[in-house]
């Protein structure tokens, strides 16, 4: 959208950092915003040095804050790689840094609700509720079919993971029931990305190791993978979905996703769908759920993907697009409302 | 039948701290619902009056505990979504994480973005949200009322012992003169401005936000706070 006349002006009023910045976030309000951040960054580094006894001063601070600012507003150089995190979740710290994706708020959103929706529904997770009310019934597996308790274990398995937020997102999520456990992995053909997702997996063990939840990243590429014989519950993934039509068009992706972020890690579409649903089958997984560019996306995906066996639905985040495709086997419990 | 919407009234209660950076930065807009809830909204002022004082700090002491965190169910909350334009996903890396939510039954509406996180920046809206309409509905009973109670005996316990210690500062004095002075001055103080006075209960402040400022205490930050538009 264009910038509103006079904007620059009025922005440079109140300070110079913030004229900076108006030209990539395009609103002084963002702009307000993103400088705010940047000085609680700015101060929280300039603290740390502090108290190991370097040498920190005002003017040092003030040209680290004019220096990200000039980053950011000028350059176009995303906030998360210049902050170097990105919080996600309920409480998680995602590290970010160049060679590796940045987590949307899309991605958040729709991992959220289909973790809840597990957490809330799924037999494995609802069934715990009453074997704590009543020890007797669940020895005897009263309402449960055994296919549903065969482990006690809930596997999940995220594809495409690239920082690990979805795969940590989850972990948090899926508190499990007493006596069972969460197991999630994480699968990416960077090294880069394994090494910060497996960095952030150490950051924020807090948050699932204390329910025995275990987190795992694999250096794979998921056109070479075999997870016959893993016995996954379910298949999330964000993965490159971008068509190339779009990833060069100024009207679909922004300068700034095309100079700073990897382009493997958007650059792909139909041919991703097709192995996921692919590995789906073979390791006979229950449940798939992905992020999709649009409902178009959808379409293509419902026609090459979803076999008589599946059933589909999909998922709009709160800005109106269509942004989740979700599949699961006919035969398996629909817990998805 | 609700008759909504009799008098608008934008309220602009920007809650920041002198400190500006690690407050929450709320926006809250109230229209007034009045056969709902037959408040007069006088009250209103004083949320304005009071926005700058609260800070996010946890009771220090069991006796002096606030009341719990009101809640309201999901299903009179509307989340309003500010539409960015174009097809977001991979294609777009937003950090704007703004989320706006709207109190059905009364139309009451309150914005967030305090983080960088839409997950966080929710749950602190609906507190936020919840929190506003406890306000309104019992000012006094209240936990904001009770949290403003007792900033406001700390801000004069504070002003006491800060003019105690400018005495001192400023010479040796009799004792006696020293305690007349004090005993007429004690009043005056929740009506003085003295700048070294609202120092000493930022520093408050921002130790009780857990944020360290030290580097920069006691000077005007140009360019560094952006989101205080209060100085």
């Amino acid at each position: 959208m264009r910038l509103r006349p006079g904007i620059i002006t009025r922005a440079w009023r109140e300070s110079s950092n913030l004229a900076q910045l108006v030209p990539e976030v395009r609103t002084i309000e963002s702009a307000r915003s993103e400088l705010r951040w940047i000085t609680e960054y700015v101060h929280e580094k300039m603290t740390d040095r502090a108290s190991k006894g370097m040498k920190v001063s005002e003017s040092d601070l003030q040209s680290k804050i004019s220096h990200l600012c000039y980053l950011r507003g000028q350059k176009g150089f995303p906030l998360q790689y210049l902050l170097g995190s990105q919080p996600f979740g309920d409480s998680l710290d995602i590290k970010c840094r160049r060679g590796v994706l940045i987590p949307r708020w899309e991605t958040e959103e729709w991992g959220i609700k289909i973790a809840q929706a597990i957490r809330r529904s799924h037999p494995f997770f609802t069934a715990g509720a009453r074997e704590g009310v009543d020890q007797l019934s669940a020895e005897t597996g009263s309402e449960m079919t055994v296919s549903e308790t065969r482990s006690p274990t809930f596997k999940v398995l995220d594809l495409c993971t690239g920082t690990g937020c979805l795969a940590l997102l989850f972990a948090e999520q899926l508190r499990p029931p007493m006596g069972k456990s969460v197991y999630v992995e994480g699968v990416d053909i960077s090294q880069n990305a394994v090494e910060l997702a497996r960095r952030n997996r150490a950051i924020n063990a807090g948050v699932f190791e204390q329910y025995g939840t275990s987190v795992v990243f694999t250096y794979a590429d998921i056109f070479a993978l075999d997870i016959s014989s893993d016995h996954f519950d379910i298949i999330i993934a964000n993965p490159p979905y971008v068509s190339e039509e779009h990833y060069y068009s100024c009207r679909h992706t922004t300068r700034s996703v095309r100079r700073f972020e990897p382009k493997h890690a958007l650059l792909g579409g139909i041919d991703f769908y097709r192995k996921i649903f692919q590995l789906a089958r073979e390791g006979a997984v229950p449940a798939v759920v992905c992020e999709v560019a649009d409902q178009w996306q959808v379409d293509e995906i419902v026609e090459e993907c979803i076999d008589d066996e599946l059933e589909a639905t999909r998922m709009s985040d709160s800005a109106g697009t269509v942004r989740t495709v979700i599949a699961w086997r006919k035969e398996s419990s629909a817990w998805i409302i | 039948m609700n008759c909504f919407v009799v008098m608008r009234r934008r309220l602009t209660a920007v809650l920041s701290s002198k400190t500006a950076s690690k407050s929450l930065v709320f926006h809250v807009t109230n229209r007034l619902a009045e056969s709902q809830y037959g408040n007069s909204y006088s009250e209103l002022p004083a949320i304005r009056s009071h926005a700058r004082t609260i800070s996010s700090s946890t009771p220090r002491c069991k006796k002096d505990a606030l009341p719990p965190r009101p809640s309201i169910p999901e299903d009179e909350i509307e989340e309003v979504f500010i539409k960015g334009g174009g097809k977001g996903g991979q294609k777009i890396n937003k950090t704007n994480s703004k989320v706006q939510l709207r109190h059905i039954p009364t139309g009451l509406v309150v914005s967030s973005q305090a983080t960088r996180s839409r997950e966080q920046n929710r749950k602190l809206a609906r507190r936020e949200l919840a929190e506003e309409l406890e306000f309104l509905q019992d000012p006094e009973n209240s936990r904001r009322g009770q949290k403003i109670k007792q900033l406001q005996k700390k801000k004069a316990q504070q002003r006491k012992k800060a003019i105690r210690r400018d005495k001192e500062r400023r010479g040796l004095e009799p004792v006696e003169e020293l305690e007349a002075i004090e005993s007429g001055a004690g009043e005056d103080t929740s009506a003085g401005s003295d700048p070294t006075f609202g120092e000493d209960t930022d520093m408050k402040d921002s130790a009780e936000l857990g944020f360290k400022f030290d580097l920069i205490k006691g000077k005007h930050n140009k360019g560094g706070d952006g989101g205080d538009s209060i100085n």
